[in-house]
């Protein structure tokens, strides 16, 4: 590692084997950032924790709805991110002042609200029938 | 105290093995614990030397301070009839506690659920919980409670014993190097919870269910589950007992086991 990637390491927030990973690569090709560290979306903690740290100083997402999902989900601390003199990019972007920008962030969060609903929803269902057979064990054997 | 010896030599054995596999690794030799820069082939080694060095303690503590087999003096703390059904007890309690706080989680946003791996992977995860969860509780409630306590208790009264044994069991989980200290009251609470069980019952059953039942449920949901709340109050990872709350049922749950097993009529 130079002296230059340890001084502004670059990760990258994408799905190797996903949809965005073509034009992730083709970006990082022409930014002349292969040696990016690949993180799946679902580690976006670990990135946070390495924004966090200072050890990253370039985060790369193929489009700004990993970011949201991410900042609806509350697993980056987002203040440290915008307090620190972080380069943050997408690959596509919609145009920020217009109004399919605005639908993109509704569309991501009513999007993540329905998925947490739902499941919330499947997972009180599960715990509640465990927690009534156990209650049921419980006062059978206690009788 | 000659199980307290016994159990003393495991880290003992664990810190001589890590040193001559860091040595050869070619890596600094480190006072603490941890064998996460060691090759991975060397780190199973590693493994493989701590689970014998456990059974090792296991096996050679009833000859050494009982003269009885293995065999004989375990199975005494395993009594026939109806008792096996304190274990089925124990694990509805456990399984009961920790799915209500759980739901409680849910229901306050202190948790998030999702899927947080592939489906052969979590399959995988799953077919194995278990099994894990049986064997990880019988294998720590033979070396905590019917050696290490059970010994305690023939040379200390029971206010001295279960609080060493308690400290021991906690300290234990502490030995190798680990993400998080702060569970260690969680951990006291817990140890208190089996040792009662133990004192009160004078057998394995209601720990081991106790101890299955939990570790079936953390490790089941595990694959699922992201805190979002304070890990103080709530807990984290696979330890939502730790958090405030979660030693609150533990206490309370100590409390049904001596209303159910220690309240002599």
């Amino acid at each position: 590692m130079n002296a230059q990637t340890q001084t502004e390491c670059v990760a990258v927030v994408c799905d190797r084997d996903g949809g965005d990973a073509p034009a992730m690569e083709a970006f990082l090709t022409a930014q002349g950032l292969a040696d990016a560290e690949w993180f799946a979306p679902r580690d976006v903690d670990e990135v946070d924790q390495a924004v966090c740290t200072g050890r990253v100083r370039r985060v790369v997402f193929p489009t700004e709805t990993q970011l949201l999902e991410a900042l609806w989900n509350n697993e980056i601390a987002f203040e440290h991110w915008l307090a620190s003199d972080l380069r943050l990019e997408f690959v596509k972007m919609c145009e920020p002042t217009s109004a399919a920008h605005v639908e993109a962030v509704f569309e991501s969060w009513r999007r993540w609200q329905r998925r947490h609903r739902r499941r919330q929803f499947v997972a009180g269902i599960i715990l509640s029938i465990v927690a009534i057979v156990a209650a049921f064990v419980l006062l059978l054997i206690r009788n | 105290m000659r199980a307290l010896v016994l159990l003393a030599l495991v880290p003992l054995v664990m810190w001589l093995t890590q040193t001559a596999l860091l040595l050869r690794a070619g890596l600094p030799v480190r006072l603490r614990i941890n064998s996460a820069d060691l090759p991975q082939r060397l780190k199973w080694v590693n493994r493989v030397v701590t689970y014998v060095a456990f059974a090792t303690v296991l096996l050679i503590y009833p000859p050494l301070c009982h003269s009885e087999s293995p065999l004989t003096y375990y199975r005494g703390f395993f009594p026939l009839g109806l008792r096996p059904l304190e274990m089925l007890h124990g694990a509805a309690a456990a399984i009961l506690y920790l799915v209500l706080l759980y739901l409680a989680w849910t229901i306050s946003g202190n948790v998030r659920f999702e899927v947080r791996h592939d489906a052969k992977r979590l399959a995988r995860r799953l077919a194995g919980v278990p099994l894990t969860a049986i064997l990880a509780a019988f294998v720590e409630e033979l070396l905590f409670r019917a050696m290490l306590l059970n010994d305690l208790l023939a040379s200390l009264n029971v206010y001295l014993a279960v609080p060493i044994g308690v400290v021991v069991f906690a300290g234990a989980h502490y030995v190798r190097s680990v993400k998080r200290y702060w569970t260690f009251p969680g951990h006291l609470a817990l140890g208190t919870l089996f040792s009662l069980a133990f004192v009160y019952t004078g057998a394995l059953w209601l720990s081991l269910g106790l101890h299955a039942g939990g570790i079936l449920v953390l490790m089941a949901v595990r694959p699922f589950i992201r805190y979002t709340g304070p890990a103080g109050l709530v807990g984290a990872s696979i330890f939502p007992y730790a958090g405030i709350l979660g030693i609150l049922a533990l206490i309370l749950l100590s409390l049904n086991m001596w209303l159910s097993y220690g309240v002599v009529s």
